[in-house]
């Protein structure tokens, strides 16, 4: 069987059967039909960066080493980004007897690695030249105006503006990827709608308010999205699994709490005084951490230079940090809804590279982890949250795996491709 | 418990456990604690010692290991590069002789973003900032 993997960033599953049932989604009405959607959990915390990462390697972020957009390099407090090297798991296209894999536009692939087949990188792709593999393929992109990414800048120039770049950055993606699939025949093709994700972050209480003038946009987006998948499903057969995804889920978002604010007022972390704050400036008498978007890492003795927790008082300091989180209310909202432990969360190799808690966000809430504790609330344009639970889970196929109960991010190969994930953990 | 793990010297200390006793198959320094406990391997077998060392493949070594085990060292952590083949022989003696284990490998984490100037840098945190991240 071959594959086709559409991925529509940051799309609950509530939300595509509503727009499906109410005509917003036409072919997504029809598609619906012709397998199961199912609800599925995202990666923890609720980042597209790790969920991607999860979706297209099987594996939680414990396998794979993904765990947020940023990381502190190891036994430093320099700041690096996650990008396609941080994988430490082959995702599915770089396996052996893949076959020949197009992959356009996936989250955290940047820069491209080289593979059989096409991969043009997506969020957070930086220069297309860097982007593309095989490079021969850049001069054809730049001909239509390809671009890596939607300039959201102008969002500030109007909402307007801004969902009219998501449309001219998705149609030359489409083209892209109908030039493409026409070159040769494919196993995999995997493409990813990712403007979805920027306007719900923008446009989320305008589609919550149909008395907003840009509430009919916000429809429209989506119907537009919509088509370009009937475009695709008229050229699957049926000797083709699709599996058609989302890496989280979104709701409304009233408040964003800078957790580092939190962690400075309990005596927690302590920064010297510096123009631009950053990690390198936490004192050694620092506790605690946030990383984004809430990732609480403990300030340990040997893992970070100056760190002076021990394992003895480790215990003792998480149950601090949770009841701390549970208890905390900005404005009267609580912030947290759950503090996890990252040992009960993440399995596999880079286990110990994980959060020592992961707080998840009371409705309406999002958290960040900036180190700038210039306010505890922060002023933002974004109404709109990523959420763990309801991310959208669809496929249709022959020799798929068992659905599991509680499906999560990292199990979408499992069903998909289950004879593969077999010999996998087979020969592990 | 997990047997594999894979870390870099510098933040080798994320993944000792106490009563972990250290054996170091690179030429690498490991960025440990004061007071953790190394295997050593000389003409006369394996043994335990206070400081860094490095671990010299040897069969007689390898199955004088399991007698290293004790209150003070319940578990021996194999560090090796990737594709050494002393590790994979140790670690199959420490399986067969059911010595508790762990095998970590080590690997250069910070080339993640060896591709990333200045600039790029900045490009990326602004991207992150409009969507919140940072």
């Amino acid at each position: 069987m071959k594959l086709f993997m559409l991925g529509i960033d940051g799309l609950p599953r509530w939300m595509w059967q509503q727009f499906a049932a109410s005509g917003v989604m036409p072919h997504s009405a029809k598609l619906l039909q012709t397998g199961t959607l199912m609800p599925m959990k995202s990666s923890l915390p609720e980042v597209s960066s790790a969920a991607w990462a999860s979706i297209v390697t099987g594996e939680n972020s414990g396998g794979h080493n993904v765990f947020g957009f940023t990381d502190l390099m190891d036994g430093s407090y320099t700041l690096g980004f996650t990008s396609s090297r941080t994988f430490r798991a082959k995702p599915f296209w770089a396996r052996e007897g893949a076959g020949p894999s197009l992959i356009m536009n996936v989250p955290q692939t940047y820069p491209a690695q080289p593979l059989d087949g096409m991969l043009v990188s997506g969020f957070v792709a930086l220069d297309l030249k860097r982007a593309v593999y095989p490079s021969e393929q850049l001069s054809w992109l730049q001909s239509i105006n390809y671009a890596v990414d939607a300039d959201m800048s102008l969002i500030e120039k109007g909402k307007q503006r801004f969902v009219d770049e998501l449309r001219r950055v998705m149609t030359a993606r489409c083209q892209a990827l109908h030039h493409h699939w026409d070159r040769q025949s494919w196993q995999n093709i995997m493409f990813v709608f990712t403007g979805t994700d920027r306007l719900n972050h923008y446009l989320w209480e305008d589609f919550e308010d149909s008395s907003s003038p840009f509430h009919q946009t916000f429809l429209d987006y989506y119907h537009e999205v919509d088509r370009q998948i009937g475009y695709v499903l008229d050229r699957l057969d049926d000797q083709t699994t699709l599996c058609a995804v989302s890496d989280h889920g979104f709701a409304s978002q009233r408040l964003s709490v800078n957790v580092n604010c939190l962690l400075a007022e309990a005596g927690l972390l302590r920064l010297r005084a510096s123009d631009r704050p950053s990690y390198i400036d936490m004192l050694p008498e620092t506790k605690a951490f946030a990383m984004d978007p809430g990732r609480i890492y403990l300030h340990r003795q040997g893992r970070y230079p100056s760190g002076l927790v021990n394992a003895d008082e480790s215990e003792a300091l998480l149950q601090e940090l949770t009841a701390l989180f549970l208890t905390a209310k900005v404005n009267g909202q609580p912030v947290a809804a759950e503090v996890l432990r990252g040992k009960d969360v993440y399995s596999g190799p880079f286990a110990h590279r994980a959060p020592d808690l992961i707080v998840m966000p009371a409705k309406d809430v999002a958290l960040s982890g900036r180190m700038n504790l210039s306010a505890l609330i922060e002023p933002t344009a974004i109404n709109g949250k990523h959420t763990y639970e309801e991310s959208s889970f669809f496929v249709r196929g022959r020799n798929l795996g068992e659905i599991p109960e509680e499906m999560k991010v990292e199990n979408v190969l499992d069903v998909i491709m289950p004879a593969h994930q077999q010999q996998l953990r087979k020969a592990a | 418990m997990a047997t594999e793990c894979v870390t870099t010297a510098n933040s080798i200390t994320e993944v000792l456990l106490a009563g972990d006793a250290v054996l170091n198959l690179t030429q690498q320094p490991l960025n440990t604690i004061a007071g953790t406990m190394f295997v050593s391997a000389d003409q006369n077998g394996a043994s335990l010692v206070n400081r860094p060392c490095g671990f010299r493949w040897s069969l007689k070594a390898a199955q004088e290991i399991g007698t290293l085990i004790s209150d003070s060292a319940l578990r021996i952590v194999v560090v090796s590069e990737e594709e050494c083949c002393d590790a994979e022989r140790l670690v199959r003696e420490l399986v067969a002789q059911r010595i508790p284990h762990l095998h970590c490998t080590l690997m250069n984490l910070c080339d993640a973003d060896d591709y990333m100037d200045e600039q790029d840098a900045e490009a990326v945190s602004e991207r992150l900032r409009q969507l919140g991240y940072l």
